[in-house]
């Protein structure tokens, strides 16, 4: 066991008769890390994490956290995490505070311990004003931050978070994640999934892909980028559907992997400059007017479109 | 003390419950108070039978042999003092008058007594009878009047019976018999035979009208008062413990009991949480509901201790069984299955809805123990005096199967959890 190490994944293994929910996951996350496990919905990552965190047995293999095995010593890894879970987990017809106390004893915080943690966690969820609101009267995003609040409340080493942000408006979504870089700064590991590139590699030191039960790669976000290599990517938006003309684009010469989505084409090219005059040339071909071209740089919506050929958005 | 935490947490929640807190106190007080008001109440006052007037027309004539006459005998008792408050009797000269009488509403009953009663009494082939009139619409008025004319017809037969024995013993004896000896004799033994009826000479008791007393009707209707009770709070007390163990499903379904299980909290714990909660509901809601039907019904629950032990066995047994029904069920939406359907047949079936009826047939309470409602409402009725018997057996009972119900319950939700 190293030290380093908050976190240890080894050959983690989920099966329900016929489905091979997670298929031998391996990885670990370093102490004061931000992890992501970015994913389609689908990919196996909830599974993961419910192994992780003791809810689920896993099938094969062991999970460690902070040391503790998850199969031999489940209270010990309790102990040490705190999840926030996808769904909003709370007592609607309890105050944000009732709700706060209630869990934190179930944490094992009693008296003034409690009252101060609980104090200091509104403030990190800015709901001091509204602690003695019903959770059933709270918006979708105010729901979202008392549900992250009650898996801080006893300091846990290590900070589960699945989807967190999922449903909730830009500005709570803007809250949430400075709520993570804050809790990251102050010495907590994160380990975070998600199905938005975006968050992934803002938040992340590293990033895990899941697709189908498996991690299909992981590193740093650079590292991650340099699967792709050159590649570019081109989006490009058509006048109507090119159903049936789909091979067309993909005989396109320099033209490695594409996809489409509500009328847009993503494609994965070798070198832009020379692909999209061919591109232009095709589609007057075929009379399709172009109405917007956009060439990106490679990022983690494009290695997953290199690995499994599917865009991370529609994947399932 | 993350039981108790959990447990709390389950009662602050019900309470705020505007639909728990209908179901275990409002709903069983309103069907109570339903059959109360439908009923007129459930005893404990006076019972007031209101004074029967009564038409007597007395037309017995004297005869020589007996010195006084039957006819006025028979007068005296029905204007006793002891029946005043129940017979205002008015004299009428013939039947005619009576029934005129009758006709004009001034009296309910008439009785005619003939001319030959006192000879149809001494003379030994002789008969005669007494007529009682009365108004159709007065149906308890004829009834009383002929349960207080028959003693005394009674020992007038008697009387008779044992001249005629005694004369013919005598003249099988060769003996002569004096012409009035069979009026002295039927006179010896009428003196007898009245002086040991009850509340005799004049005053007959009015015990043997079976008026039954205030006190005796009341006490039986109370204690029966109490078992339709008993029966309502046995019915929402099985719903409560169902609706508390319900409580896991719908957190099973709010993915708070997930939450709950990534915790340091065993799953032991939240389920023990669970059931305290359940225990300490269900108490509060039989006592509330037992204190309050004495408030508003006058419900006496008798011996305290007694009750007592009942109705913790019953707490026990409506937290276990609710538990135990509840840890079949998957989701929210096969709950009403249980609560609506389930509960309903196994409280008819364990006769929660038919505590009134008497005279229900011997197999149907023998059904009823099949069921654990039938051994509650048996322990309440024990309790109460409406069945007689000690409830050592129903307690005991009622704790196995609750202890039974919880630990099969127990079992069965502990493998939600990983």
């Amino acid at each position: 066991m190293n030290d380093d190490f908050a976190v240890e994944v080894k050959g983690l293994d989920k099966k329900y008769k016929d489905i091979h929910a997670v298929n031998t996951v391996n990885f670990t996350i370093r102490k004061g890390e931000i992890f992501s496990l970015l994913g389609p919905n689908g990919a196996g990552k909830t599974t993961t994490i419910s192994m992780i965190s003791t809810l689920l047995l896993p099938t094969k293999g062991d999970a460690f956290v902070m040391g503790h095995s998850a199969r031999k010593d489940p209270m010990a890894v309790k102990k040490s995490i705190g999840v926030v879970p996808q769904d909003i987990a709370l007592y609607e017809d309890m105050t944000a505070r009732e709700n706060l106390a209630f869990w934190g004893r179930m944490y094992g915080l009693r008296g003034n311990a409690l009252k101060s943690r609980i104090n200091e966690v509104l403030r990190i969820i800015s709901l001091e004003e509204r602690q003695k609101g019903m959770i059933g009267k709270f918006s979708g995003g105010m729901k979202r931050r008392v549900n992250i609040g009650v898996a801080l409340l006893h300091k846990p080493d290590v900070i589960i978070m699945d989807e967190p942000t999922v449903g909730v408006d830009p500005q709570s979504r803007r809250n949430i994640l400075d709520s993570v870089k804050e809790l990251n700064r102050q010495g907590c590991t994160v380990l975070y999934t998600t199905h938005y590139m975006e968050e992934a590699q803002e938040l992340s030191d590293h990033i895990a892909i899941m697709d189908h039960g498996q991690i299909i790669a992981s590193g740093t976000h650079l590292e991650l980028v340099k699967i792709v290599g050159e590649l570019d990517r081109i989006d490009l938006t058509l006048s109507e559907s090119v159903d049936g003309r789909l091979q067309d684009f993909e005989k396109v010469k320099g033209v490695k992997k594409i996809t489409r989505e509500d009328g847009k084409l993503t494609l994965l090219a070798d070198d832009s400059d020379t692909v999209l005059p061919r591109l232009f040339e095709l589609t007057a071909r075929l009379g399709l007017r172009i109405l917007t071209v956009e060439v990106k740089e490679p990022n983690l919506e494009t290695v997953f479109l290199q690995l499994t050929g599917r865009a991370l958005r529609d994947a399932q | 003390m993350k039981a108790l935490d959990i447990a709390f947490k389950d009662m602050l929640r019900s309470w705020r419950s505007a639909f728990t807190v209908v179901m275990m106190f409002v709903a069983p007080l309103l069907i109570t108070g339903l059959i109360y008001l439908a009923f007129g109440g459930f005893g404990g006052g006076e019972v007031n039978i209101a004074q029967i007037d009564v038409g007597l027309v007395n037309q017995d004539t004297a005869v020589s042999q007996v010195p006084v006459s039957m006819g006025n005998e028979l007068a005296k008792i029905l204007t006793a003092d002891s029946l005043k408050n129940l017979l205002a009797v008015t004299k009428y000269p013939n039947e005619t008058d009576a029934r005129q009488a009758i006709l004009d509403k001034k009296i309910s009953v008439a009785l005619i007594i003939p001319s030959d009663f006192t000879s149809a009494v001494i003379q030994e082939n002789a008969n005669t009878a007494l007529t009682i009139i009365h108004d159709p619409a007065s149906t308890l008025a004829a009834p009383i009047l002929q349960s207080i004319v028959e003693p005394f017809v009674n020992s007038l037969n008697g009387s008779k019976i044992a001249a005629q024995v005694v004369v013919a013993q005598l003249e099988k004896d060769g003996l002569a018999v004096d012409v009035s000896l069979p009026g002295q004799i039927a006179l010896s033994y009428g003196s007898w035979s009245m002086a040991n009826i009850p509340g005799a000479n004049g005053a007959l008791p009015s015990v043997d009208l079976q008026i039954p007393t205030a006190s005796t009707q009341g006490s039986n209707k109370q204690a029966m008062a109490g078992g339709v009770v008993a029966g309502m709070i046995i019915y929402f007390a099985f719903y409560t413990g169902a609706l508390n163990a319900q409580s896991i499903i719908r957190e099973q379904d709010d993915q708070t009991l997930a939450r709950l299980a990534v915790t340091p909290t065993s799953p032991a714990t939240i389920l023990t949480g669970k059931v305290i909660g359940s225990v300490i509901l269900i108490f509060i809601q039989v006592v509330v509901l037992m204190l309050l039907s004495s408030l508003f019904f006058g419900i006496n629950w008798g011996d305290p201790m007694k009750m007592g032990a009942v109705s913790m066995a019953m707490v026990f047994l409506a937290s276990g069984f609710g538990i135990f029904l509840m840890s079949f069920i998957k989701n929210m939406r096969q709950t009403g299955i249980v609560l609506g359907g389930v509960l309903t047949v196994l409280g008819m079936l364990g006769g929660l809805f038919t505590t009134g009826f008497q005279n229900l047939p011997k197999a149907f309470a023998v059904a009823t123990l099949f069921t654990p409602h039938g051994w509650a409402l048996r322990a309440y009725k024990l309790a109460l005096g409406i069945l007689s018997g000690g409830i050592l057996i129903p307690v005991l009972v009622m704790t196995a199967i609750g202890a039974v119900s919880m630990i099969v319950g127990v079992l069965l939700f502990r493998r939600r959890f990983a």
